[in-house]
């Protein structure tokens, strides 16, 4: 039976007219996907988030960012250590700065959401703050393994990697070596030395790419064709800032050059000749008496030394001329001249890749040095840091394996979705209690 | 293209009632066209489930979307003195009006539960499913939005409504009440 009040409810919406349904179907189904496509990307956006947050509160790296420092300033580290296996490098945290030395360790790196791969990579300890960092240098076109392991060196001031780039794999595997790079360690810039006739370089087997003694110019030898022969490679300079090659010796007759140094320009030993071209026009030849093995002028042009097997001899030098050679007597058995610490003292090879000496010129004395840690078979030294006191090497800090911060982003969504689920039933309760 | 077209005659079949009870919920025709539309809206995406019994799906979206939006708006609201709808139409009576004035001072959840209860004759038990709270609640809110139509609208006969078992509607079957038009 219909009451008073419904009957009076009924006579105030007598006259109500009906409600016409055009476009209403259309408009509902357009909601329904829209508010759909919004769920989807308010999901994704809450995962990224939570992510986010996580890996901001993450590890960072404890050392201080390099800044623009002075040449001349930073040291070696009298212990050697290699990064933590699963640390970031350098595209994570920033150019290391002027590096004291490099080398390659061992690194591991996550491959989609549970996989791995593992490899050498390159790595430089800083001359500033002694952090060490892999270095993320595109040496061949697998992004997965950045810094992989390439013929490579380090300038005299520690601010230049220089390397060979490959595509595909390097060292085989279907990868061909397609030109160097050169990776500025304080911008993070790769500027590539690519030559226009020589599309795929056959380099040198013999041959270490080596940079000048001002670091301006990288050394490389190369057979610009695909067929090597033993008359066919040439020794080029790379200007390391504008990436153009200038062809120091041309391809013609068998010649097998070793790299030395000078302050100016580059230099190389072959036979008994030692050749300093300053690339403005100038070139020096230097004739010895003896089979160059290794030449080097000091850095301010002042003294000129080289080694003939196991035997240093040096001289005085002004403007690449030299004066009276001798030999230097010492217990140093020298291999190969890698730097100076000052006007009169050279820094040779040691018996193992971890000593050096230090041998006065005036009267042959030696002064050993030690590097003590994890020292790498492939260590490349920043050879102007020999003026400089060795100072202790700083450790690195431990890296997790960064498949254990996704376990915990796992559990902060389920935490997040528990939460909400909870904010959600919370609001219903309250709704429904009015 | 089937259920489109069961939609849109559902629509135009049905349309009338819903927009009665929408009105009343709201107080305005434009308001209820709106709030209508919005659950027509909402119901596209579940017809093929509610096939069955779409009606029921719209009103229950109606009543709680009435409230939710209240809630929205309350603070953005004006207090005016005059209802919108309060001017007299020539053919309404001064019933009408102070009825319709008195609904309007109801709380949103109150004047819910008075349509549904008195124009859409629903149960305690159906009322409170379609607002999606307890039965208790449910009684509490008729009780005191009776208490206030009694005294905003001093001729309105609500004791006799009570007595005669809409109190009681929580026994009731649906077969045994008036269905609205």
């Amino acid at each position: 039976m219909r009451t008073e009040l419904g009957r009076r409810l009924d006579e105030l919406v007598s006259d109500t007219p009906s409600l016409p349904s055009a476009g209403l179907w259309d408009r509902g189904r357009r909601r329904h996907r829209a508010r759909q496509a919004a769920g989807a990307a308010a999901v994704v956006l809450a995962l990224a988030a939570i992510v986010g947050g996580i890996h901001t509160v993450g590890p960072q790296p404890h050392e201080a960012q390099p800044v623009q420092v002075p040449k001349g300033t930073g040291h070696f580290p009298k212990t050697v250590y290699a990064p933590s296996p699963w640390s970031g490098g350098s595209a994570r945290y920033g150019a290391p700065g002027p590096l004291a030395m490099f080398g390659y360790a061992d690194r591991n790196r996550r491959t989609g959401l549970t996989g791995e791969v593992q490899y050498s990579s390159m790595y430089g300890i800083s001359a500033i703050t002694g952090a060490v960092r892999f270095l993320d240098i595109p040496t061949t076109n697998e992004t997965r393994r950045p810094g992989a392991v390439v013929v490579s060196a380090l300038s005299p001031d520690g601010r230049k990697v220089g390397f060979e780039r490959y595509a595909g794999a390097s060292g085989g595997n279907g990868g061909h070596m397609v030109g160097w790079g050169v990776y500025d360690t304080v911008t993070g810039n790769v500027t590539d030395l690519t030559d226009p006739h020589a599309a795929r370089p056959v380099p040198e087997a013999g041959w270490p790419i080596a940079f000048s003694g001002n670091s301006q110019y990288l050394l490389t030898e190369y057979t610009p064709k695909a067929v090597r022969t033993s008359r066919s490679h040439e020794l080029v300079a790379w200007n390391v800032d504008s990436g153009k090659p200038m062809v120091i010796e041309p391809a013609r007759f068998y010649w097998d050059p070793n790299p030395s140094t000078s302050p100016d320009g580059v230099s190389w030993v072959q036979g008994k000749l030692v050749h300093v071209d300053l690339l403005n026009g100038r070139r020096f030849v230097l004739a010895v008496d003896h089979q160059v093995s290794s030449a080097s002028y000091s850095p301010d042009g002042r003294q000129f030394a080289y080694v003939d097997g196991s035997h240093l001899y040096a001289a005085p030098a002004n403007d690449y001329g030299v004066g009276n050679l001798h030999e230097v007597v010492t217990k140093a058995k020298p291999n190969e001249i890698i730097g100076w610490r000052d006007d009169t003292h050279v820094v040779v090879t040691g018996p193992t890749d971890t000593d050096y000496r230090i041998v006065d010129l005036a009267d042959g004395s030696v002064q050993s040095v030690r590097f003590a840690g994890q020292v790498p078979v492939s260590l490349q030294l920043a050879s102007s840091l020999w003026a400089n006191d060795l100072v202790a090497g700083t450790r690195p800090p431990h890296a997790e394996d960064p498949r254990h911060e996704r376990r915990w982003t796992e559990v902060a969504v389920v935490a997040a979705a528990a939460l909400m689920a909870l904010l959600i039933v919370a609001v219903r309760r309250r709704r429904r209690r009015g | 293209m089937d259920e489109q077209a069961d939609f849109e005659e559902f629509v135009a079949a049905r349309s009338a009632a819903l927009l009665r009870t929408a009105r009343l919920l709201t107080g305005q025709l434009a308001d209820a066209e709106d709030l209508l539309q919005r659950a027509l809206i909402k119901t596209v995406p579940a017809w093929s489930r509610i096939h069955g019994d779409p009606e029921a799906y719209v009103r229950t979206i109606m009543a709680r979307e009435n409230i939710s939006r209240w809630r929205s708006r309350r603070w953005r609201e004006v207090t005016v003195e005059r209802l919108p709808e309060a001017a007299a139409r020539p053919d309404q009576s001064d019933r009408d009006l102070s009825l319709r004035a008195a609904l309007a001072t109801l709380a949103p959840r109150q004047r819910a539960v008075i349509v549904l209860r008195y124009f859409e004759d629903l149960t305690e038990v159906e009322t409170a499913r379609m607002l999606g709270i307890a039965v208790g609640t449910v009684k509490s809110q008729h009780r005191d939005a009776l208490a206030r139509l009694r005294l905003l609208v001093p001729d309105l006969d609500t004791d006799h409504d009570t007595d005669h078992g809409i109190d009681h509607g929580t026994e009731q079957s649906r077969d045994a009440r008036t269905v609205a038009p």
